[in-house]
């Protein structure tokens, strides 16, 4: 939920501008605005907390390099009181996004077949190993094809369960824009699922 | 997947300027975020249109998937971390040398992609045998073990009940190499008795001589070991250079007496014993790693009460025995060197407590040599047979039961159970992006082979159709390029007459491969895609057999 404070906005902008001087501290307030849910954001787009952690810390010290030459968004009707959302959500996602295209990301393996197939996790807390890594697959698949709006509309909408009114908050989108990106994200979820599925049944 | 809704036989309201797509209706009225026009109509054509109600159902079968992703274990904060980072930054040498005037709400894409490596990927090793010119690090917040209590208790659990059923399959002489090497380790090191290791062997002949020569058979080999030996592993460092390592049993009265190590060395047209051998009295070696003809290591142990480990370094042309003792090191193990500097030793310690009840206490350690020194790395509770590819990623298959190994995965300084397979007893990690197990799964005993791919996301494991239908097991496993992999193992596992065979991946596929080669094969070492050894016992004697362009030939059967 993006909170609404009524002096938000200029806190925001002010520590920016402050953040964009070089002063460690208006970032360091920045920061902790921010990280609860971007952490929350890219753990559930990685599904591995310490890559979330890892791409969090990326995506705050490439938004501090940036900040001297970013401008505040021309309509502040959408989020007035977090500026800075829409940016830093699309560095995030542009994060994440190239983590998981390389690889790097360490979620745990996932298994597809026959035999391997019957895993159980100790540690699964929802669901059973078997689905948590079809589901963690599904997601993976779907997001390889998606441009970076569509990757955060798909990740907020389907695996935060935020409505279309709330991301485009977050993203500075309008809900028409949210809209046509969910459904994007759904044609690639569809697609990765009949995938999976016509492997699975191999 | 894209057909649109054209086919709905009415008109939505406002939103229909919109050509919309079918996944839109789709996520809209799942998500409840239709409007009541849409919603009604929607409902209107579900109720007689079947395409869309598969859809429709496929769609919530997705969200059912995906929401408890929601629920993902976040961290708790970063400012700490980011501040400190910043504060060890000059902002303007950083600035500098990421050299890039980003227009950061136009493309962040490029401020990320040019600025410093990444720390996590900077360490990823691209192949096994580049990693250790990839940067290290926290060498020194490694922890030794740190599989959690309750963990270790419930595998101690499964393994203390395992060992039961294991004694009885001993005594039916379904004895498997894996088990029968561990077992016999494990024996060995708790000073219980060599009769663990006989047991696979059978008694030797009476009255035989060291350094009498071998039967020689083909392929202008010839092959020079002791009678009354056996050999136990192998490592060729390339086609015509390699050592076998094992064990002669010198005493005239059989297997019971006195033996020395065996070292045997091929040199491009024969396998000679190495007058190093007899330096290591009463010493048994169980497997040997070579990283180039003039650096290698050897492993095993030496009888006597205890019974002590036994690990050799060959340098300057000849083998001498280092002492790790400080590491826990008991004997027994696997050795897989990766340079002259770098390497893994997978040992057991603990076996059976004096009473013959199974020590709970029972480990596998798992021990690096870096740069001169062999120390203590991490350990795993009970029998595992491990692979690592660097100090902070390996892979593990801890044996939870007769029918059950756990796979698990060493990262972040610790071991995480990714799953649980069969059971497997082969694991071979060629690099960060590929890999092989292999064991038996079901009562059946069918043996399978699981290759790990890297490239999918964050890695995945995936069976590869062994075409092992009938009964069989498998014994050794060796990676002779990437995507090029032999199996060796035994069918007809349930008859008095067993067959050592080979299955070869290449290509894609597996193809089985009938052998000639009257022994059980105790190791395997592929120098190239068409040269390699495997070592075997018949009986209570030494066995080798060659590839050679795409043959194999069994070329010695000791006497």
């Amino acid at each position: 939920m993006v909170e609404r404070d009524a002096d938000a906005h200029d806190d925001e902008l002010g520590l920016a501008e402050r953040a964009a001087r070089g002063d460690h501290a208006a970032f360091g307030a920045l920061v902790r605005v921010y990280e609860a849910q971007l952490l929350a954001y890219l753990a559930q787009l990685l599904g591995d907390r310490e890559a979330a952690r890892d791409a969090a810390q990326e995506t705050f010290l490439a938004a501090f390099r940036a900040l001297p030459r970013w401008h505040p968004p021309n309509d502040l009707q959408t989020n007035p009181s977090h500026p800075l959302s829409p940016w830093l959500y699309r560095i995030a996602t542009n994060e994440a996004l190239s983590l998981l295209r390389s690889g790097a990301a360490r979620p745990p393996a996932v298994a597809t077949t026959r035999i391997l197939s019957d895993y159980t996790r100790a540690e699964a807390t929802t669901g059973g190993f078997e689905e948590h890594y079809a589901a963690r697959e599904l997601l993976q698949d779907a997001l390889r094809h998606l441009s970076e709006d569509d990757a955060a509309c798909l990740v907020l909408h389907f695996v935060s369960g935020e409505r279309y009114g709330e991301i485009a908050t977050r993203l500075g989108l309008t809900s028409e824009a949210v809209r046509k990106r969910v459904s994007r994200g759904l044609t690639a979820l569809r697609s990765a699922y009949a995938a999976l599925d016509s492997e699975t049944r191999r | 997947m894209n057909e649109r809704f054209s086919h709905l036989p009415f008109n939505v309201g406002p939103g229909d300027r919109v050509s919309r797509h079918m996944d839109d209706y789709l996520a809209a009225y799942t998500g409840g975020e239709c409007s009541e026009l849409e919603r009604v109509a929607i409902e209107r054509h579900l109720e007689g249109c079947a395409t869309c109600r598969a859809a429709l159902d496929e769609t919530q079968r997705i969200r059912a998937l995906l929401t408890p992703l929601g629920t993902q274990a976040t961290p708790t904060s970063v400012a700490d971390a980011v501040l400190t980072r910043l504060a060890g930054d000059s902002m303007i040498e950083d600035l500098q040398s990421t050299g890039c005037p980003v227009s950061p709400s136009v493309d962040v894409s490029l401020s990320i992609a040019r600025r410093e490596p990444r720390r996590r990927l900077g360490r990823q090793p691209s192949t096994w045998r580049r990693w250790e010119g990839a940067q290290e690090r926290d060498m020194t917040t490694m922890e030794r073990d740190t599989s959690t209590d309750a963990q270790i208790e419930a595998q101690a659990t499964h393994l203390r009940r395992n060992h039961d059923m294991k004694e009885q399959r001993e005594g039916s002489g379904r004895l498997r190499s894996f088990a029968a090497v561990a077992a016999a380790i494990a024996l060995i090191a708790l000073g219980v008795g060599i009769f663990g290791l006989m047991s696979h062997r059978g008694i030797a002949g009476l009255g035989g001589q060291p350094n009498t020569i071998g039967t020689t058979s083909g392929r202008n080999v010839l092959v020079d070991l002791p009678v009354n030996s056996t050999l136990d592993g192998i490592s060729m460092d390339s086609p015509t250079d390699g050592w076998a390592v094992g064990t002669v049993f010198n005493a005239p009265n059989g297997m019971g007496g006195v033996k020395n190590a065996l070292l045997a060395h091929y040199d491009g047209t024969s396998w000679t014993t190495s007058p190093d051998s007899a330096s290591f009295k009463k010493g048994m070696l169980i497997s040997v790693s070579m990283v180039s003809a003039n650096e290698g290591w050897a492993v095993g142990s030496v009888d006597g009460n205890p019974v002590r480990g036994l690990l050799l370094h060959y340098t300057g042309g000849h083998w001498q025995e280092v002492d790790i003792s400080h590491t826990g090191f008991a004997g027994g193990g696997k050795l897989q060197m990766v340079s002259a500097n770098e390497g893994w030793l997978y040992a057991p310690v603990g076996g059976k407590t004096s009473d013959g009840q199974m020590n709970p206490e029972h480990k596998t350690l798992v021990i690096h040599y870096h740069n001169g020194t062999w120390q203590l790395f991490s350990s795993l509770p009970g029998w595992a047979v491990v692979s690592m590819l660097s100090t902070s990623d390996g892979w593990a298959l801890v044996q939870l039961d007769q029918m059950t190994t756990l796979i698990q995965r060493y990262q972040d300084g610790k071991w995480i159970i990714m799953g649980k397979v069969g059971r497997a007893s082969l694991l071979t990690m060629v690099s960060p992006t590929e890999g092989w197990m292999a064991g038996t799964y079901d009562s059946g005993d069918i043996s399978f082979a699981g290759y790990f791919d890297g490239h999918l996301w964050g890695g995945g494991w995936m069976d590869t159709n062994l075409p092992a239908n009938a009964p069989s097991e498998v014994e050794q496993i060796a990676v002779a390029a990437p995507g090029d992999v032999w199996i060796f193992g035994r069918t007809g596992t349930n008859t008095q007459a067993p067959k050592t065979v080979a299955w070869h991946y290449s290509k894609g596929q597996w193809t089985r491969v009938d052998l000639d080669f009257q022994a059980f094969p105790t190791g395997v070492s592929m120098a190239s895609p068409t040269s390699g050894w495997v070592t075997g016992n018949h009986g209570n004697s030494a066995a080798l057999l060659r590839y050679d362009q795409g043959t194999w030939t069994a070329v010695y059967y000791g006497k």
